[in-house]
Protein backbone atom coordinates (compact mmCIF):
# COMPACT_ATOMS: atom_id res chain seq x y z
CA UNK A 1 0.00 0.00 0.00
CA UNK A 2 1.25 3.44 -0.59
CA UNK A 3 2.54 5.25 2.35
CA UNK A 4 0.24 7.94 3.24
CA UNK A 5 -2.69 6.38 1.04
CA UNK A 6 -6.05 5.98 2.63
CA UNK A 7 -9.30 3.86 2.12
CA UNK A 8 -11.20 7.21 2.89
CA UNK A 9 -9.60 9.04 -0.27
CA UNK A 10 -12.31 7.54 -2.42
CA UNK A 11 -15.39 8.58 -0.69
CA UNK A 12 -13.75 11.90 0.33
CA UNK A 13 -13.20 13.21 -3.54
CA UNK A 14 -16.76 11.77 -4.45
CA UNK A 15 -17.89 13.77 -1.48
CA UNK A 16 -15.91 16.98 -2.75
CA UNK A 17 -16.78 16.39 -6.18
CA UNK A 18 -20.58 16.29 -5.22
CA UNK A 19 -20.23 19.50 -3.23
CA UNK A 20 -17.81 21.52 -6.60
CA UNK A 21 -19.95 20.33 -9.27
CA UNK A 22 -22.86 21.66 -6.79
CA UNK A 23 -21.47 24.93 -6.32
CA UNK A 24 -20.26 25.03 -9.83
CA UNK A 25 -24.09 25.07 -10.94
CA UNK A 26 -25.22 27.75 -8.52
CA UNK A 27 -21.89 29.59 -10.11
CA UNK A 28 -24.11 29.15 -13.38
CA UNK A 29 -27.20 30.48 -11.77
CA UNK A 30 -25.61 33.61 -10.10
CA UNK A 31 -26.91 36.94 -12.65
CA UNK A 32 -24.50 39.12 -13.99
CA UNK A 33 -25.45 42.56 -12.52
CA UNK A 34 -24.96 40.89 -9.29
CA UNK A 35 -21.84 38.79 -9.81
CA UNK A 36 -18.39 39.56 -8.56
CA UNK A 37 -19.22 39.25 -4.72
CA UNK A 38 -21.34 36.32 -4.78
CA UNK A 39 -18.85 34.64 -7.39
CA UNK A 40 -15.76 35.37 -5.44
CA UNK A 41 -17.21 33.90 -2.07
CA UNK A 42 -18.37 30.96 -3.91
CA UNK A 43 -15.04 30.63 -5.26
CA UNK A 44 -13.74 30.92 -1.83
CA UNK A 45 -16.11 28.34 -0.45
CA UNK A 46 -14.87 25.79 -3.14
CA UNK A 47 -11.53 26.51 -2.35
CA UNK A 48 -12.07 25.72 1.05
CA UNK A 49 -13.57 22.42 0.16
CA UNK A 50 -10.70 21.47 -1.60
CA UNK A 51 -8.29 22.63 1.13
CA UNK A 52 -10.50 20.26 3.90
CA UNK A 53 -10.09 17.27 1.72
CA UNK A 54 -6.34 18.28 1.47
CA UNK A 55 -5.76 18.23 5.05
CA UNK A 56 -6.92 14.54 5.53
CA UNK A 57 -5.03 13.53 2.76
CA UNK A 58 -1.77 15.54 1.72
CA UNK A 59 -0.23 15.51 4.85
CA UNK A 60 3.06 17.20 5.81
CA UNK A 61 4.89 13.43 5.17
CA UNK A 62 3.68 13.49 1.25
CA UNK A 63 4.38 17.48 0.75
CA UNK A 64 5.85 17.72 -2.93
CA UNK A 65 7.44 20.40 -5.53
CA UNK A 66 3.81 20.43 -6.45
CA UNK A 67 2.07 20.28 -3.53
CA UNK A 68 3.95 23.50 -2.35
CA UNK A 69 3.54 25.12 -5.81
CA UNK A 70 -0.83 24.52 -5.09
CA UNK A 71 0.17 26.08 -1.63
CA UNK A 72 1.34 29.11 -3.15
CA UNK A 73 -1.48 29.23 -5.92
CA UNK A 74 -3.76 28.96 -2.97
CA UNK A 75 -1.80 31.72 -0.98
CA UNK A 76 -2.19 34.43 -3.84
CA UNK A 77 -6.05 33.44 -4.57
CA UNK A 78 -6.48 34.31 -0.79
CA UNK A 79 -4.95 37.40 -1.03
CA UNK A 80 -6.57 38.63 -3.90
CA UNK A 81 -9.61 37.40 -2.49
CA UNK A 82 -9.03 39.42 0.40
CA UNK A 83 -7.91 42.28 -1.58
CA UNK A 84 -11.01 42.70 -3.59
CA UNK A 85 -13.13 42.26 -0.75
CA UNK A 86 -11.07 43.67 2.38
CA UNK A 87 -14.20 44.07 4.79
CA UNK A 88 -15.76 40.48 4.17
CA UNK A 89 -17.26 39.02 7.38
CA UNK A 90 -15.45 35.92 8.52
CA UNK A 91 -19.36 34.52 10.34
CA UNK A 92 -22.36 34.09 8.09
CA UNK A 93 -24.07 36.45 11.03
CA UNK A 94 -22.32 39.17 10.86
CA UNK A 95 -22.69 38.91 7.14
CA UNK A 96 -26.21 39.15 7.47
CA UNK A 97 -25.83 42.69 9.00
CA UNK A 98 -23.20 43.73 6.68
CA UNK A 99 -23.21 45.66 3.12
CA UNK A 100 -20.14 44.69 1.03
CA UNK A 101 -18.93 46.37 -1.59
CA UNK A 102 -15.45 45.99 -3.81
CA UNK A 103 -12.53 47.87 -3.01
CA UNK A 104 -11.76 48.12 -6.58
CA UNK A 105 -13.48 49.28 -9.91
CA UNK A 106 -12.80 49.40 -13.43
CA UNK A 107 -9.80 47.81 -15.24
CA UNK A 108 -8.13 47.42 -11.91
CA UNK A 109 -11.14 45.13 -10.62
CA UNK A 110 -11.11 42.99 -13.95
CA UNK A 111 -7.42 41.76 -13.75
CA UNK A 112 -7.78 41.21 -9.97
CA UNK A 113 -10.77 39.35 -10.74
CA UNK A 114 -9.86 37.44 -13.84
CA UNK A 115 -6.15 36.55 -12.37
CA UNK A 116 -8.51 35.16 -8.63
CA UNK A 117 -10.36 32.94 -11.54
CA UNK A 118 -7.21 31.36 -13.27
CA UNK A 119 -6.14 30.92 -10.00
CA UNK A 120 -9.09 29.23 -8.45
CA UNK A 121 -9.22 26.91 -12.05
CA UNK A 122 -5.16 26.29 -11.38
CA UNK A 123 -6.11 25.19 -7.91
CA UNK A 124 -8.61 22.84 -8.88
CA UNK A 125 -6.38 21.28 -11.27
CA UNK A 126 -3.26 20.91 -9.03
CA UNK A 127 -5.29 19.56 -5.91
CA UNK A 128 -6.93 17.20 -8.69
CA UNK A 129 -3.76 15.93 -9.66
CA UNK A 130 -2.04 15.60 -6.35
CA UNK A 131 -5.14 13.72 -5.14
CA UNK A 132 -4.85 11.61 -8.18
CA UNK A 133 -1.11 10.91 -7.42
CA UNK A 134 -2.56 9.98 -3.50
CA UNK A 135 -4.30 6.56 -5.49
CA UNK A 136 -2.90 3.53 -4.35
CA UNK A 137 -2.36 2.65 -7.92
CA UNK A 138 -3.28 3.77 -11.68
CA UNK A 139 -5.98 1.56 -12.10
CA UNK A 140 -7.69 2.37 -8.74
CA UNK A 141 -7.85 5.95 -9.64
CA UNK A 142 -9.08 5.42 -12.85
CA UNK A 143 -12.86 6.51 -12.32
CA UNK A 144 -11.76 9.08 -10.43
CA UNK A 145 -9.31 10.93 -12.98
CA UNK A 146 -12.22 10.28 -15.63
CA UNK A 147 -14.82 12.16 -13.87
CA UNK A 148 -12.44 14.54 -12.63
CA UNK A 149 -11.34 14.96 -16.03
CA UNK A 150 -15.30 15.51 -16.89
CA UNK A 151 -16.06 18.11 -14.37
CA UNK A 152 -12.84 20.40 -15.19
CA UNK A 153 -13.77 20.46 -18.82
CA UNK A 154 -17.37 22.21 -17.13
CA UNK A 155 -15.30 24.22 -14.60
CA UNK A 156 -13.55 25.85 -17.66
CA UNK A 157 -16.59 26.46 -19.76
CA UNK A 158 -18.39 27.76 -16.42
CA UNK A 159 -15.10 29.96 -15.70
CA UNK A 160 -14.41 31.33 -19.12
CA UNK A 161 -18.46 32.45 -19.39
CA UNK A 162 -17.74 34.60 -15.73
CA UNK A 163 -14.25 36.20 -16.82
CA UNK A 164 -16.12 37.40 -20.19
CA UNK A 165 -18.93 38.89 -18.36
CA UNK A 166 -16.47 40.72 -15.69
CA UNK A 167 -14.79 42.27 -18.51
CA UNK A 168 -17.96 43.19 -20.15
CA UNK B 1 38.09 -0.13 -19.55
CA UNK B 2 35.31 1.33 -20.08
CA UNK B 3 32.82 -0.86 -18.48
CA UNK B 4 34.22 0.61 -14.48
CA UNK B 5 33.30 4.40 -15.86
CA UNK B 6 30.33 3.62 -17.59
CA UNK B 7 28.80 1.73 -14.04
CA UNK B 8 30.21 4.66 -11.88
CA UNK B 9 28.38 7.02 -14.21
CA UNK B 10 25.04 4.73 -14.09
CA UNK B 11 25.27 4.32 -10.62
CA UNK B 12 25.87 8.23 -10.04
CA UNK B 13 22.89 8.60 -12.16
CA UNK B 14 20.30 6.62 -10.90
CA UNK B 15 20.91 8.20 -7.41
CA UNK B 16 20.58 11.26 -9.03
CA UNK B 17 17.11 10.38 -10.67
CA UNK B 18 15.89 9.01 -7.56
CA UNK B 19 16.86 12.39 -5.48
CA UNK B 20 14.76 13.98 -8.18
CA UNK B 21 17.15 16.17 -10.26
CA UNK B 22 16.61 15.33 -13.84
CA UNK B 23 18.90 17.25 -14.96
CA UNK B 24 21.83 15.72 -13.74
CA UNK B 25 20.43 12.34 -14.63
CA UNK B 26 20.07 12.76 -17.80
CA UNK B 27 23.35 14.22 -18.41
CA UNK B 28 25.03 11.02 -16.22
CA UNK B 29 23.01 8.90 -18.16
CA UNK B 30 23.95 10.17 -21.75
CA UNK B 31 27.30 9.97 -20.86
CA UNK B 32 27.38 6.30 -19.45
CA UNK B 33 25.28 5.57 -22.96
CA UNK B 34 28.21 7.03 -24.18
CA UNK B 35 30.64 5.21 -22.20
CA UNK B 36 29.10 1.82 -23.16
CA UNK B 37 26.42 2.17 -25.97
CA UNK B 38 25.49 -1.68 -25.51
CA UNK B 39 24.41 -0.89 -21.93
CA UNK B 40 20.59 -1.53 -22.01
CA UNK B 41 20.17 -0.56 -18.20
CA UNK B 42 21.99 2.59 -19.21
CA UNK B 43 19.66 3.63 -22.46
CA UNK B 44 16.27 2.79 -20.51
CA UNK B 45 16.85 5.09 -17.65
CA UNK B 46 17.94 7.26 -20.02
CA UNK B 47 14.59 7.14 -21.91
CA UNK B 48 13.06 7.36 -18.38
CA UNK B 49 14.95 10.77 -17.85
CA UNK B 50 14.26 12.02 -21.32
CA UNK B 51 13.34 15.43 -22.06
CA UNK B 52 10.86 15.30 -24.69
CA UNK B 53 8.89 11.56 -25.86
CA UNK B 54 10.41 11.56 -28.95
CA UNK B 55 14.02 11.42 -27.30
CA UNK B 56 12.37 8.61 -25.23
CA UNK B 57 11.48 6.54 -28.52
CA UNK B 58 14.58 6.93 -29.81
CA UNK B 59 16.81 5.83 -26.55
CA UNK B 60 14.02 2.63 -25.93
CA UNK B 61 14.67 1.77 -30.02
CA UNK B 62 18.11 1.65 -29.01
CA UNK B 63 17.54 -0.66 -26.37
CA UNK B 64 15.16 -2.78 -28.68
CA UNK B 65 18.08 -3.03 -31.27
CA UNK B 66 20.44 -4.41 -28.53
CA UNK B 67 18.01 -6.64 -26.95
CA UNK B 68 14.94 -6.78 -29.23
CA UNK B 69 12.96 -9.40 -26.35
CA UNK B 70 13.55 -6.13 -23.32
CA UNK B 71 9.73 -6.14 -22.25
CA UNK B 72 10.32 -3.26 -20.17
CA UNK B 73 11.31 -1.60 -23.27
CA UNK B 74 8.57 -3.09 -25.18
CA UNK B 75 6.00 -1.36 -22.95
CA UNK B 76 7.86 1.71 -22.29
CA UNK B 77 7.82 2.33 -26.02
CA UNK B 78 4.32 2.17 -26.62
CA UNK B 79 3.83 4.59 -24.00
CA UNK B 80 6.83 6.70 -25.04
CA UNK B 81 4.72 6.60 -28.61
CA UNK B 82 1.39 7.55 -27.12
CA UNK B 83 2.86 10.28 -25.64
CA UNK B 84 5.18 11.87 -28.99
CA UNK B 85 2.00 11.03 -30.77
CA UNK B 86 0.12 13.15 -28.08
CA UNK B 87 3.09 15.98 -28.02
CA UNK B 88 2.77 16.25 -31.92
CA UNK B 89 -1.19 16.70 -31.86
CA UNK B 90 -0.17 19.49 -29.18
CA UNK B 91 1.92 20.93 -31.32
CA UNK B 92 -0.28 21.00 -33.63
CA UNK B 93 1.86 18.05 -36.25
CA UNK B 94 -1.50 16.28 -37.05
CA UNK B 95 0.28 13.74 -39.62
CA UNK B 96 2.99 13.28 -37.44
CA UNK B 97 0.33 12.60 -34.85
CA UNK B 98 -1.85 10.42 -36.58
CA UNK B 99 1.06 8.04 -37.53
CA UNK B 100 2.37 8.16 -34.37
CA UNK B 101 -0.82 7.22 -33.07
CA UNK B 102 -1.86 4.92 -35.63
CA UNK B 103 1.31 2.84 -35.22
CA UNK B 104 0.17 2.72 -31.41
CA UNK B 105 -3.43 2.00 -32.13
CA UNK B 106 -2.45 -1.28 -34.55
CA UNK B 107 0.48 -2.07 -31.36
CA UNK B 108 -2.58 -2.23 -28.55
CA UNK B 109 -5.60 -1.61 -29.54
CA UNK B 110 -7.31 -1.89 -26.35
CA UNK B 111 -5.86 1.67 -25.01
CA UNK B 112 -8.88 4.10 -25.28
CA UNK B 113 -6.42 7.33 -25.31
CA UNK B 114 -4.79 6.13 -27.77
CA UNK B 115 -8.44 6.62 -30.25
CA UNK B 116 -9.25 9.34 -28.59
CA UNK B 117 -6.62 11.32 -29.70
CA UNK B 118 -6.81 9.66 -32.98
CA UNK B 119 -10.30 10.89 -33.04
CA UNK B 120 -8.68 14.71 -32.85
CA UNK B 121 -5.95 14.71 -35.30
CA UNK B 122 -8.44 13.26 -38.35
CA UNK B 123 -10.31 15.61 -41.00
CA UNK B 124 -12.58 13.03 -41.30
CA UNK B 125 -15.59 13.45 -39.47
CA UNK B 126 -16.94 9.91 -40.22
CA UNK B 127 -13.44 8.36 -39.34
CA UNK B 128 -13.09 10.21 -35.99
CA UNK B 129 -16.64 8.72 -35.02
CA UNK B 130 -15.37 4.99 -36.13
CA UNK B 131 -12.61 5.85 -33.27
CA UNK B 132 -14.79 7.62 -30.86
CA UNK B 133 -17.29 4.31 -31.22
CA UNK B 134 -13.78 2.19 -30.59
CA UNK B 135 -13.72 3.97 -26.97
CA UNK B 136 -16.99 4.14 -26.07
CA UNK B 137 -16.95 0.24 -26.80
CA UNK B 138 -13.87 0.04 -24.46
CA UNK B 139 -15.59 2.20 -21.96
CA UNK B 140 -19.17 3.30 -22.81
CA UNK B 141 -18.90 6.43 -19.58
CA UNK B 142 -16.41 7.71 -21.16
CA UNK B 143 -17.66 11.36 -21.37
CA UNK B 144 -14.93 12.84 -23.79
CA UNK B 145 -15.85 10.70 -25.76
CA UNK B 146 -19.69 11.30 -25.69
CA UNK B 147 -19.02 15.25 -25.95
CA UNK B 148 -16.51 14.30 -29.17
CA UNK B 149 -19.34 12.11 -30.62
CA UNK B 150 -21.91 14.59 -30.74
CA UNK B 151 -19.80 16.99 -31.89
CA UNK B 152 -18.63 14.81 -34.53
CA UNK B 153 -22.39 13.78 -35.04
CA UNK B 154 -23.17 17.34 -35.10
CA UNK B 155 -20.56 18.11 -38.01
CA UNK B 156 -21.72 14.93 -40.05
CA UNK B 157 -25.30 15.92 -39.82
CA UNK B 158 -24.41 19.22 -41.07
CA UNK B 159 -22.56 17.90 -43.96
CA UNK B 160 -25.19 15.27 -44.88
CA UNK B 161 -27.78 18.22 -44.29
CA UNK B 162 -26.22 19.35 -47.43
CA UNK B 163 -26.53 16.67 -49.51
CA UNK B 164 -29.74 15.31 -47.94
CA UNK B 165 -33.33 16.60 -48.96
CA UNK B 166 -35.17 13.73 -46.46
CA UNK B 167 -34.76 12.23 -43.21
CA UNK B 168 -36.47 8.69 -42.07
CA UNK B 169 -39.35 10.09 -39.44
CA UNK B 170 -38.91 6.62 -37.64
CA UNK B 171 -34.58 6.25 -37.60
CA UNK B 172 -34.07 9.74 -38.61
CA UNK B 173 -31.43 8.84 -40.86
CA UNK B 174 -30.90 10.84 -44.16
CA UNK B 175 -31.37 10.33 -48.11
CA UNK B 176 -31.26 12.29 -51.14
CA UNK B 177 -34.95 12.09 -52.11
CA UNK B 178 -38.02 10.48 -49.97
CA UNK B 179 -38.35 6.95 -49.49
CA UNK B 180 -41.33 4.46 -48.99
CA UNK B 181 -39.10 2.42 -47.41
CA UNK B 182 -36.50 3.96 -45.21
CA UNK B 183 -32.89 2.10 -46.68
CA UNK B 184 -31.56 2.56 -43.29
CA UNK B 185 -34.33 0.91 -40.68
CA UNK B 186 -35.92 -0.80 -43.57
CA UNK B 187 -39.31 0.38 -41.77
CA UNK B 188 -42.24 0.78 -44.74
CA UNK B 189 -43.46 4.46 -44.65
CA UNK B 190 -46.57 4.03 -46.94
CA UNK B 191 -49.34 3.15 -45.17
CA UNK B 192 -51.10 1.83 -49.07
CA UNK B 193 -48.33 -0.71 -48.29
CA UNK B 194 -49.60 -1.99 -44.98
CA UNK B 195 -49.83 -5.74 -46.03
CA UNK B 196 -45.62 -5.56 -46.58
CA UNK B 197 -44.80 -3.48 -43.50
CA UNK B 198 -46.93 -6.31 -41.30
CA UNK B 199 -44.65 -8.47 -42.65
CA UNK B 200 -41.75 -6.87 -43.08
CA UNK B 201 -39.30 -9.09 -42.24
CA UNK B 202 -36.17 -7.09 -42.52
CA UNK B 203 -36.92 -4.51 -40.84
CA UNK B 204 -34.16 -3.09 -38.18
CA UNK B 205 -36.81 -3.69 -35.11
CA UNK B 206 -34.56 -2.60 -32.67
CA UNK B 207 -34.21 0.99 -34.64
CA UNK B 208 -37.98 1.00 -34.98
CA UNK B 209 -38.60 0.82 -31.56
CA UNK B 210 -35.78 3.80 -30.44
CA UNK B 211 -37.25 5.77 -32.96
CA UNK B 212 -41.06 4.92 -31.76
CA UNK B 213 -39.90 5.84 -27.97
CA UNK B 214 -38.77 9.04 -29.57
CA UNK B 215 -41.84 9.66 -31.38
CA UNK B 216 -43.79 8.70 -28.67
CA UNK B 217 -41.72 11.84 -26.38
CA UNK B 218 -42.30 14.13 -29.31
CA UNK B 219 -46.43 13.78 -28.72
CA UNK B 220 -46.43 15.92 -25.48
CA UNK B 221 -44.98 18.75 -27.74
CA UNK B 222 -46.00 18.05 -30.99
CA UNK B 223 -49.63 15.93 -31.29
CA UNK B 224 -50.40 16.42 -35.17
CA UNK B 225 -51.26 14.01 -37.91
CA UNK B 226 -47.57 13.62 -38.85
CA UNK B 227 -46.46 12.40 -35.60
CA UNK B 228 -49.76 10.10 -34.88
CA UNK B 229 -49.19 8.48 -38.86
CA UNK B 230 -45.79 7.88 -38.39
CA UNK B 231 -45.70 6.06 -34.89
CA UNK B 232 -49.15 4.31 -36.54
CA UNK B 233 -46.37 3.04 -39.36
CA UNK B 234 -43.84 2.28 -37.13
CA UNK B 235 -46.04 -0.30 -34.93
CA UNK B 236 -47.00 -1.52 -38.18
CA UNK B 237 -43.88 -2.47 -39.23
CA UNK B 238 -43.57 -4.00 -35.65
CA UNK B 239 -46.22 -6.35 -36.15
CA UNK B 240 -48.53 -4.34 -33.47
CA UNK B 241 -51.68 -3.76 -35.28
CA UNK B 242 -53.81 -2.62 -32.87
CA UNK B 243 -52.10 0.19 -31.10
CA UNK B 244 -50.99 1.32 -35.09
CA UNK B 245 -54.24 1.74 -34.93
CA UNK B 246 -55.22 3.68 -32.39
CA UNK B 247 -52.34 6.26 -34.19
CA UNK B 248 -54.22 6.25 -37.47
CA UNK B 249 -57.78 7.02 -35.72
CA UNK B 250 -55.80 9.92 -34.00
CA UNK B 251 -53.97 10.83 -36.98
CA UNK B 252 -57.36 10.58 -38.81
CA UNK B 253 -58.81 13.09 -35.96
CA UNK B 254 -56.28 15.39 -36.94
CA UNK B 255 -57.40 15.28 -40.96
CA UNK B 256 -60.67 14.22 -41.22
CA UNK B 257 -60.34 15.56 -45.14
CA UNK B 258 -58.01 13.02 -46.27
CA UNK B 259 -60.36 10.30 -47.58
CA UNK B 260 -57.44 8.21 -49.29
CA UNK B 261 -55.51 8.15 -46.06
CA UNK B 262 -59.09 7.45 -44.23
CA UNK B 263 -59.63 4.46 -46.73
CA UNK B 264 -56.51 2.34 -46.09
CA UNK B 265 -57.03 2.95 -42.61
CA UNK B 266 -60.77 1.00 -42.91
CA UNK B 267 -59.14 -1.21 -45.44
CA UNK B 268 -56.31 -2.12 -42.31
CA UNK B 269 -58.61 -2.83 -39.94
CA UNK B 270 -61.41 -5.14 -42.35
CA UNK B 271 -58.63 -7.27 -43.37
CA UNK B 272 -56.35 -7.90 -40.27
CA UNK B 273 -58.49 -7.10 -37.14
CA UNK B 274 -61.71 -8.48 -35.70
CA UNK B 275 -62.99 -5.05 -34.65
CA UNK B 276 -66.31 -3.21 -36.32
CA UNK B 277 -65.55 -2.21 -39.79
CA UNK B 278 -66.51 0.87 -39.18
CA UNK B 279 -64.03 3.50 -38.19
CA UNK B 280 -65.24 4.85 -34.57
CA UNK B 281 -66.39 8.69 -33.89
CA UNK B 282 -64.87 8.60 -30.79
CA UNK B 283 -60.84 7.81 -31.32
CA UNK B 284 -59.17 5.87 -28.67
CA UNK B 285 -57.10 7.19 -26.27
CA UNK B 286 -53.52 7.20 -28.08
CA UNK B 287 -51.23 4.73 -26.09
CA UNK B 288 -49.23 6.35 -23.22
CA UNK B 289 -45.97 7.76 -23.71
CA UNK B 290 -43.70 5.65 -21.62
CA UNK B 291 -45.89 2.20 -22.38
CA UNK B 292 -44.21 1.35 -25.18
CA UNK B 293 -44.18 -2.65 -26.54
CA UNK B 294 -41.30 -5.28 -25.71
CA UNK B 295 -40.33 -3.11 -22.92
CA UNK B 296 -37.70 -5.73 -21.68
CA UNK B 297 -37.82 -6.67 -17.67
CA UNK B 298 -35.03 -7.32 -15.63
CA UNK B 299 -34.61 -10.20 -13.66
CA UNK B 300 -31.56 -8.87 -11.63
CA UNK B 301 -32.62 -6.73 -8.97
CA UNK B 302 -29.83 -4.62 -8.87
CA UNK B 303 -30.31 -1.86 -12.07
CA UNK B 304 -30.01 1.49 -10.71
CA UNK B 305 -30.59 4.40 -12.91
CA UNK B 306 -29.25 8.16 -12.73
CA UNK B 307 -31.33 10.57 -14.90
CA UNK B 308 -29.13 13.80 -14.31
CA UNK B 309 -27.95 16.41 -16.77
CA UNK B 310 -25.01 16.55 -15.41
CA UNK B 311 -22.50 13.86 -16.24
CA UNK B 312 -20.01 14.55 -13.25
CA UNK B 313 -23.26 13.88 -10.75
CA UNK B 314 -23.48 10.67 -13.11
CA UNK B 315 -20.73 9.70 -12.89
CA UNK B 316 -20.30 10.20 -9.32
CA UNK B 317 -23.34 8.54 -8.52
CA UNK B 318 -22.03 5.22 -10.94
CA UNK B 319 -18.58 5.35 -9.01
CA UNK B 320 -20.72 5.30 -5.12
CA UNK B 321 -23.18 2.95 -6.44
CA UNK B 322 -21.20 0.59 -8.14
CA UNK B 323 -18.46 0.11 -5.65
CA UNK B 324 -21.37 -1.81 -3.71
CA UNK B 325 -22.33 -3.89 -6.31
CA UNK B 326 -25.42 -2.00 -8.19
CA UNK B 327 -25.30 -1.74 -12.12
CA UNK B 328 -25.66 1.37 -13.20
CA UNK B 329 -27.47 2.80 -16.38
CA UNK B 330 -27.33 6.90 -17.22
CA UNK B 331 -29.31 9.16 -19.00
CA UNK B 332 -28.87 12.74 -19.40
CA UNK B 333 -32.43 13.85 -19.77
CA UNK B 334 -35.96 12.38 -19.45
CA UNK B 335 -35.98 11.54 -23.18
CA UNK B 336 -32.69 9.65 -22.99
CA UNK B 337 -34.19 8.02 -20.01
CA UNK B 338 -37.35 6.70 -21.62
CA UNK B 339 -35.24 4.97 -24.65
CA UNK B 340 -32.19 3.62 -22.32
CA UNK B 341 -35.63 1.68 -20.64
CA UNK B 342 -36.70 0.41 -24.12
CA UNK B 343 -33.22 -0.88 -24.84
CA UNK B 344 -31.89 -1.78 -21.50
CA UNK B 345 -34.83 -3.02 -19.10
CA UNK B 346 -37.03 -1.45 -16.69
CA UNK B 347 -34.35 -0.25 -13.45
CA UNK B 348 -34.77 -1.44 -10.08
CA UNK B 349 -34.43 2.13 -8.67
CA UNK B 350 -34.48 5.62 -10.34
CA UNK B 351 -32.33 8.58 -9.26
CA UNK B 352 -34.07 11.65 -10.66
CA UNK B 353 -32.47 15.27 -11.34
CA UNK B 354 -35.48 18.08 -11.36
CA UNK B 355 -33.99 20.66 -13.51
CA UNK B 356 -33.12 19.07 -16.94
CA UNK B 357 -32.92 20.02 -20.65
CA UNK B 358 -36.02 18.51 -22.43
CA UNK B 359 -37.72 16.75 -20.50
CA UNK B 360 -37.66 17.70 -16.83
CA UNK B 361 -37.76 15.08 -13.72
CA UNK B 362 -40.93 15.78 -12.98
CA UNK B 363 -42.55 15.25 -16.63
CA UNK B 364 -40.57 11.91 -16.62
CA UNK B 365 -42.09 10.95 -13.19
CA UNK B 366 -45.45 11.88 -14.14
CA UNK B 367 -44.84 9.51 -17.15
CA UNK B 368 -43.20 6.38 -15.52
CA UNK B 369 -46.32 6.46 -12.77
CA UNK B 370 -49.14 6.47 -15.52
CA UNK B 371 -47.02 3.39 -16.91
CA UNK B 372 -48.17 -0.36 -15.37
CA UNK B 373 -44.77 -1.33 -16.12
CA UNK B 374 -42.62 1.61 -14.17
CA UNK B 375 -45.47 2.40 -11.39
CA UNK B 376 -44.29 0.63 -8.99
CA UNK B 377 -40.12 1.85 -9.41
CA UNK B 378 -39.16 3.70 -6.36
CA UNK B 379 -38.12 6.99 -7.32
CA UNK B 380 -35.52 9.33 -5.36
CA UNK B 381 -35.46 12.55 -6.26
CA UNK B 382 -31.60 13.87 -6.49
CA UNK B 383 -31.75 17.94 -6.77
CA UNK B 384 -30.30 20.84 -5.96
CA UNK B 385 -33.30 22.66 -5.34
CA UNK B 386 -34.08 22.41 -2.01
CA UNK B 387 -37.76 24.82 -1.51
CA UNK B 388 -40.51 22.75 0.04
CA UNK B 389 -42.54 23.39 -3.11
CA UNK B 390 -40.38 21.74 -5.28
CA UNK B 391 -40.64 18.93 -2.82
CA UNK B 392 -44.33 18.97 -2.67
CA UNK B 393 -44.68 19.03 -6.08
CA UNK B 394 -41.87 15.99 -6.04
CA UNK B 395 -44.23 13.61 -4.24
CA UNK B 396 -47.22 15.20 -6.27
CA UNK B 397 -45.32 13.72 -9.41
CA UNK B 398 -45.30 10.59 -7.90
CA UNK B 399 -41.61 10.41 -6.53
CA UNK B 400 -41.10 8.19 -2.93
CA UNK B 401 -37.83 10.24 -1.41
CA UNK B 402 -36.45 13.81 -2.31
CA UNK B 403 -32.61 14.30 -1.65
CA UNK B 404 -30.64 17.31 -1.69
CA UNK B 405 -27.24 17.79 -3.24
CA UNK B 406 -24.95 17.81 -2.77
CA UNK B 407 -24.97 14.42 -1.53
CA UNK B 408 -23.83 12.42 0.88
CA UNK B 409 -22.12 9.43 -0.93
CA UNK B 410 -22.98 6.73 2.31
CA UNK B 411 -26.73 8.31 2.87
CA UNK B 412 -27.27 7.38 -1.09
CA UNK B 413 -26.21 4.35 -0.35
CA UNK B 414 -28.37 3.51 2.49
CA UNK B 415 -31.36 5.16 0.83
CA UNK B 416 -31.21 3.00 -2.62
CA UNK B 417 -30.22 -0.16 -0.42
CA UNK B 418 -33.71 0.68 1.59
CA UNK B 419 -35.73 0.88 -1.63
CA UNK B 420 -33.93 -1.47 -3.88
CA UNK B 421 -32.38 -4.25 -1.80
CA UNK B 422 -28.97 -5.33 -1.43
CA UNK B 423 -27.05 -6.28 -3.96
CA UNK B 424 -25.64 -9.82 -4.09
CA UNK B 425 -22.06 -8.91 -4.59
CA UNK B 426 -21.59 -6.20 -2.03
CA UNK B 427 -18.25 -6.14 -0.77
CA UNK B 428 -16.93 -7.27 -3.73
Amino acid sequence: MKAGYSPNLEGDLIRLLSILDFSRNRLEQIPPQKGAILVLKQLHFMVNAIISVADQHITAKVVSRDANSALKKIIEFYAIYRSLLPDSPSLHLMALFHKEELAFQGEVYQDLFCRCVNLFQDIVQSYFSLFTQRFESSLKARDWVEVAAGFLVELKQTTRTMQATAIA
Amino acid sequence: MLQAPASDLLRQGIAAARAGDRAKARILFRDATNAEPTNENAWLWYAGMAETPFEAMACLEHVLSINPNNERAKSGLKSARLNAGVAAAKANDRGLARELLLRTAEEDPNNETVWLWLSGVTDDPYEAVSYLHRVLELNPNNERAKTGLEFYQGRIRQLEEHQAAWSCPVCLSKASEPETQCHCCKSILDISQHEMALNNAEVDKERVRVGLARLQASLASRDDYATHYYIGMAFLNLGKIDDALGHFYDARRHNPDDEGFIAQVNAIQEKWTALPPAVPEVAPVPADVANTPDKPTRKDPQFVMIVDDSPTIRKLVSMTLSRVGYQMIEAGDGHEALERMQTEGIPDLILLDIGMPGMDGFTLCKILRNDPQTAKIPIVILTGKDGLFNKIRGKMAGSNLYLTKPFQPEELVQIVQKNCGVPATVGV
